[in-house]
């Protein structure tokens, strides 16, 4: 398994937790903790045995950029490691709770995109893989990989007017990383119409097919998130992770062929000409904007 | 028996013999299989638009055919398979805009197609099994798009459905409000689409297909066969001959 420490120049990744992570990945996670909680990449708070996960990049609305995907497989160590935890909460900080991969800062640098890739993927089979039950709680917009990390849990919790889908295709990218987890939450039917037709669709509209397990209004989503995983918190902890390792066991969610094969499709589509010019033409333009 | 016209990266196919309800004929397996074959060479079509003229989209098979020849029935359910697998398989994006009824073989062949645009009063069904007749060579799409307890209900029922449900159960993708809104609905979609990377699409259905198992032949050509073996049968014979005896009164 792949454990590298977040190394590249993020802002917000301190110098002193990048060479402490060197050395000790875990002992650098915990001063992030106390002495850093504004600049940490991941925050981690715990209410009792729930541990809320935190994105923490809300200028760039959460995209996940590698540095962010190492820190979310950090705080996956400590939960794992952490048995008095019985519910975990994904969340975003800001208006935004993931706006997809941070392709930008990789963007011509195949070798790069490719670690990304196969870095988000591992760290998706690690969330359902956790023996816990996971809630993503999801504002305003969960797109591309963001949406990737709300099919992964157990339980999502959105409201009507939200936005939530995979817009790959209109970007000339693949959203070969996502579609097994979303086939396996909305069936094959469903994310064929979703990957294939790109754009987002409505909270709503993501509640009708199953992506969302629940809908709240937007002023309710905290609150909704708590309570679902406070009751989460009085099952049986060995039935629970039972309940969860069999469901994996059936879906398949316990192999890695598909995943990493996924990882391989997405990078070669990604480095490909189409996903170059149309990515290029995006980012050119914000830029200039 | 059908219209293909081809605009830029979009093609449109008109099921178009209205007067038997585009019915799945000898005729029109021909003139399909050659339009998708014709498709299928092109490197340049992104999304094909599958719709029918008249009053509805299509009623299944051409019963009166296999009422004359008995054998005929499991021809049509074998080319039914290659076509489902044929839509399947396409690297273009199938949208089906179904007005009316799409039922029995038509209901199997909008199961096969990715998106579907149907209105809240559409009719959907597999009926049937009050000719003898299993409806197993739609599972392999059926079971992907309404998952396996559904699929069983609409099998072995023979129920008919309406739009709203078949967009509730997953059959139906886009649900408008009456007819005159699918056509627009589809060509709105089929647009959209179109202006997606080439690469990503096809790239992108391709990894769907591998991974709900449509690339899978024997989900295919299994209950074909075994459908096939069966309208020879004494009772898939004598119901059929029923039925249409039965239709025939009614209608005189």
């Amino acid at each position: 398994m792949d454990r590298r420490v977040a190394n590249d120049p993020t802002p917000g990744l301190c110098e002193l937790c990048l060479v402490a992570a060197q050395d000790d990945r875990r002992m650098c996670y915990s001063e992030r903790m106390s002495d850093h909680a504004a600049d940490q990449l991941v925050r981690m708070d715990r209410d009792g045995a729930v541990v809320t996960v935190t994105m923490n990049r809300p200028d760039a609305r959460n995209a996940l950029s590698p540095a962010l995907i190492d820190a979310l497989g950090a705080a996956i160590d400590e939960i794992e490691d952490d048995p008095s935890l019985r519910a975990m909460i994904l969340a975003g900080e800001g208006p935004c709770f993931c706006a997809g991969m941070d392709l930008k800062g990789v963007l011509e640098d195949a070798e790069a995109m490719s670690g990304m890739l196969h870095g988000l993927s591992r760290v998706m089979r690690r969330i359902r893989r956790l023996t816990i039950p996971t809630i993503a709680r999801v504002q305003k917009a969960a797109v591309g990989g963001g949406c990737g990390l709300m099919v992964v849990t157990d339980f999502a919790i959105t409201h009507p007017d939200s936005k939530v889908g995979y817009p790959e295709v209109s970007l000339g990218v693949c959203p070969a990383v996502v579609a097994p987890w979303l086939i396996r939450k909305v069936g094959p039917g469903r994310a064929r119409t979703m990957l294939l037709e790109g754009g987002t669709v409505s909270g709503e509209e993501g509640h009708r097919i199953g992506l969302a397990t629940h809908l709240v209004e937007a002023d309710r989503l905290d609150e909704q998130a708590r309570e679902l995983a406070e009751n989460l918190t009085k099952g049986g902890p060995i039935a629970t992770a039972a309940t969860k390792r069999w469901l994996n066991e059936l879906d398949g969610s316990l192999e890695d062929a598909p995943f990493e094969t996924a990882a391989a499709i997405s990078a070669r589509v990604i480095s490909g000409d189409e996903a170059q010019q149309r990515l290029q033409r995006i980012f050119g333009t914000k830029a200039g904007s | 028996m059908l219209t293909l016209d081809i605009d830029g990266p979009i093609a449109r196919i008109t099921l178009d013999d209205p007067d038997r309800r585009n019915a799945l004929s000898e005729a029109m397996f021909d003139s399909l299989m050659a339009a998708l074959d014709d498709l299928t060479n092109r490197d340049d079509i992104l999304v094909l638009r599958l719709d029918g003229a008249g009053r509805a989209f299509c009623a299944g098979f051409d019963l009166a055919a296999a009422v004359e020849h008995p054998a005929i029935m499991g021809v049509f359910i074998r080319r039914l398979s290659d076509l489902n697998r044929s839509l399947r398989h396409a690297s273009f994006v199938v949208i089906a805009a179904v007005q009316g009824a799409a039922l029995a073989g038509g209901c199997a062949m909008v199961s096969a197609c990715d998106l579907v645009v149907a209105s809240r009063g559409t009719r959907f069904g597999y009926p049937v099994h009050r000719i003898g007749v299993t409806p197993a060579v739609t599972i392999a799409t059926l079971q992907q798009v309404v998952g396996s307890g559904p699929a069983r209900a609409m099998l072995m029922g023979g129920e008919i459905i309406d739009g709203g449900e078949a967009h509730r159960l997953g059959l139906v993708s886009h649900l408008v409000d009456d007819d005159t809104q699918t056509g627009p609905a589809a060509d709105e979609i089929a647009e959209r689409i179109a202006g997606h990377g080439p690469r990503a699409l096809r790239e992108t259905k391709w990894w769907l297909n591998e991974l709900d198992g449509s690339m899978d032949d024997e989900r295919f050509v299994g209950p074909a066969l075994a459908s096939g073996l069966l309208v020879e049968g004494d009772e898939a014979v004598s119901m059929l001959a029923d039925f249409w005896a039965d239709r025939q009164r009614a209608n005189s």
